[in-house]
């Protein structure tokens, strides 16, 4: 079931709840006051013509014993005339009165009242017969059933009474029921919220907190962490989401680390190429040095001075190659070898790179410059190979030349430090600017300038590695100039 | 006796090396006694045989130094160096690691197992000789060893 669902449903079924008892209340309310009006209204009515019984009997007692004093006849119409309107209310109340015993009570009261009006004719008779004993006795039996037509009418008080107490205290008791029902209906109404309200905080923070837990552990990177709840709502879809999310990106880490394990293997295996290089290739360049120099010995003086010549291009060739493996070696170990950054001052660094290349180079014939060279974050020992580079073949470049001149120094452009080194050596053509840094690639001739085209390449790997650039601007035969930047150092 | 004793134990599987090796050693001082040895698994043979006091070799055993390739075939050169530098008796011998690697690794570990020098093998026969030279020049005069029997 979805979450709004889950809310809506508890709170529709409290909704229809109240208002169940709003109108069972205001329909019980109408009855009541309707029931109450009734009640009342017979109450009047009963009243009414009990007093109307009153009275006529009252009229007949008083005409009767007008007439039998006096005799006059208006009386006797007067007596008439009480009786038919007594008839009329005892008809009148016949309609009145249900099976509740007002009928009984009311066949009792007209039999007594026909007994009545029938010792009223015989005493209207006696008297005009003026039959004196019988008047008297009459008379006695007149007022003996009077007396009875009176209880009667208490009967009939009393049993008004009785049945107006009976249809309050029903109307009073319907009330309470109605009450006792509002609060049982209230009640239920809160105990399904209630429940509601729980069911929905435990499902949903018990959920919730799995959610969290599932999100922290991903996030830490548990990515086997499953969340695990059924998709039954939309907490639910989110965790299943969740578990995919952790799902992919355990397989993609997977595929990662499998590519990662093959890097490092492949790292391992050119480690383990070098190493043998560095081995075994070298040991036949020695033999073949070795044994031409001992042959070109044993041969003497003697020998044909074109064998000694080839002997010498044999033992060449060897030693060439033999640096062009060192160069080699050397570009693989400063491509390889972890940067340990830190920070290093210029100065020292190049003064340190003339002071070693001094045995190699004729530093006294060329005018050496340096200038204000800024201490830079790099790795001290990386640096100091990328200035012997720069500076050996700005050495190496400009030795042909009489005023041979070397400049070492820095520039401040936008807010990086360039740093460069210059000379007015052999130059090169621009147009050939983009072999500059390739590995073997020479731009001189190995006869002119020795070397192994190795130097600039290991220039730019040692600088790509500190994030930096390195560029070269030059004219033929009028000297070249290095510039390189440092930049922040990246983890190889 | 003791003009039978080896002077210098060099321990190298190239046969062009030792031959090289065995000239410029002649060049340097031609009355050398030298013994080859010409893997790792030999040379930890020799050395532990060497060893014993009821060994062949024992009488004649204790050269002056040993020169030591590191890439041997069945035993490393390293491992040789490790048995050496463990051993009571051998301890005390100069060991000259001359190999072809500059491998920080390789130099490194030579230094932990207690090497006295590290010499990586030059390529020209002139640069050999006269490594070869300056080694025999500073162990085997200059240097000074314990007294025998220690």
């Amino acid at each position: 079931m979805r979450l709004d669902l889950k809310i809506l449903l508890p709170a529709l079924l409290s909704l229809v709840l109240l208002a169940g008892i709003g109108i069972s209340v205001s329909v019980s309310l109408h009855q009541q006051q309707k029931s109450l009006l009734a009640t009342s209204e017979k109450l009047l009515l009963s009243n009414k013509l009990i007093s109307g019984f009153r009275q006529q009997n009252a009229a007949i007692k008083s005409n009767l014993l007008l007439y039998m004093l006096t005799g006059k006849s208006s009386s006797l119409a007067l007596i008439a005339d009480a009786n038919k309107k007594m008839d009329a209310t005892a008809d009148e109340y016949s309609k009145l009165a249900g099976n509740d015993g007002g009928a009984t009570l009311l066949r009792e009261f007209r039999k007594t009242r026909a007994d009545i009006v029938q010792t009223l004719g015989e005493m209207i008779h006696s008297r005009v017969t003026n039959d004196a004993p019988s008047t008297s006795r009459l008379t006695e039996k007149w007022a003996l059933q009077h007396t009875q037509v009176e209880s009667r009418l208490q009967d009939l008080e009393a049993l008004k009474a009785t049945l107006t107490k009976e249809a309050l205290s029903e109307i009073a008791h319907a009330h309470d029921h109605m009450l006792h029902a509002t609060l049982a209906g209230i009640l239920l109404a809160i105990l399904v919220l209630t429940a509601a309200f729980l069911y929905i905080r435990h499902n949903v923070s018990r959920r919730l907190l799995a959610l969290v837990e599932g999100a922290k552990q991903i996030g830490y990177g548990q990515l086997t962490h499953r969340i695990g709840l059924a998709k039954t709502d939309e907490i639910g879809m989110l965790g299943e989401a969740f578990d995919n999310m952790a799902e992919h990106l355990q397989t993609g880490r997977g595929e990662i680390d499998a590519r990662l394990q093959e890097r490092d293997a492949a790292i391992q295996e050119l480690e383990a190429f070098c190493y043998s290089v560095s081995h075994d290739l070298r040991a036949p360049l020695r033999a073949v040095d070795g044994f031409a120099h001992l042959t070109a010995r044993e041969l003497g003086e003697n020998a044909p001075p074109k064998a000694r010549l080839h002997l010498q291009r044999v033992r060449d060739s060897a030693q060439q190659m033999g640096m062009l493996i060192d160069d080699l070696l050397a570009l693989s170990r400063f491509s390889r070898q972890p940067l340990t950054a830190q920070n290093v001052a210029g100065k020292p660094l190049v003064q340190e790179c003339l002071q070693m290349l001094g045995s190699e180079y004729d530093t006294t014939q060329t005018r050496v410059a340096v200038g204000e060279i800024p201490s830079c974050h790099g790795d001290p020992q990386l640096l100091k190979q990328v200035w012997i580079n720069l500076i050996s073949n700005a050495l190496k470049y400009s030795s042909k030349r009489e005023d041979s001149r070397v400049e070492i120094g820095s520039l401040q452009q936008a807010d990086e430090t360039v740093y460069f080194v210059r000379d007015n050596g052999a130059g090169f053509d621009m147009r050939y600017a983009d072999k500059l840094f390739g590995v073997f690639q020479r731009l001189h001739a190995a006869r002119e300038f020795p070397g192994t085209g190795v130097g600039l390449a290991i220039v730019q790997r040692i600088i790509k590695r500190h994030g930096g650039r390195v560029w070269a601007e030059a004219a033929l035969n009028q000297g070249a100039a290095f510039f390189f930047t440092v930049g922040a150092p990246r983890h190889a | 006796m003791h003009n039978q004793s080896v002077e210098i134990l060099l321990i190298e599987d190239n046969p062009d090396d030792e031959e090289l090796a065995l000239l410029a050693l002649e060049e340097y001082r031609p009355s050398n006694r030298i013994k080859v040895l010409r893997d790792g698994a030999e040379a930890l043979d020799y050395l532990s045989r060497s060893c014993e006091p009821a060994g062949p070799n024992f009488t004649q055993f204790k050269p002056k130094l040993i020169l030591l390739d590191l890439k041997l075939p069945k035993v490393s050169g390293l491992e040789v160096l490790r048995f050496i530098k463990g051993n009571a008796i051998t301890r005390t011998i100069p060991v000259v690691v001359l190999t072809s690697s500059r491998e920080d690794r390789d130099i490194i570990e030579s230094y932990d197992l207690g090497v006295n020098s590290y010499i990586v093998k030059p390529v020209t026969f002139e640069q050999l000789v006269e490594a070869v030279r300056q080694i025999g020049m500073y162990w085997l005069l200059l240097n000074q060893p314990p007294a025998a029997g220690h």
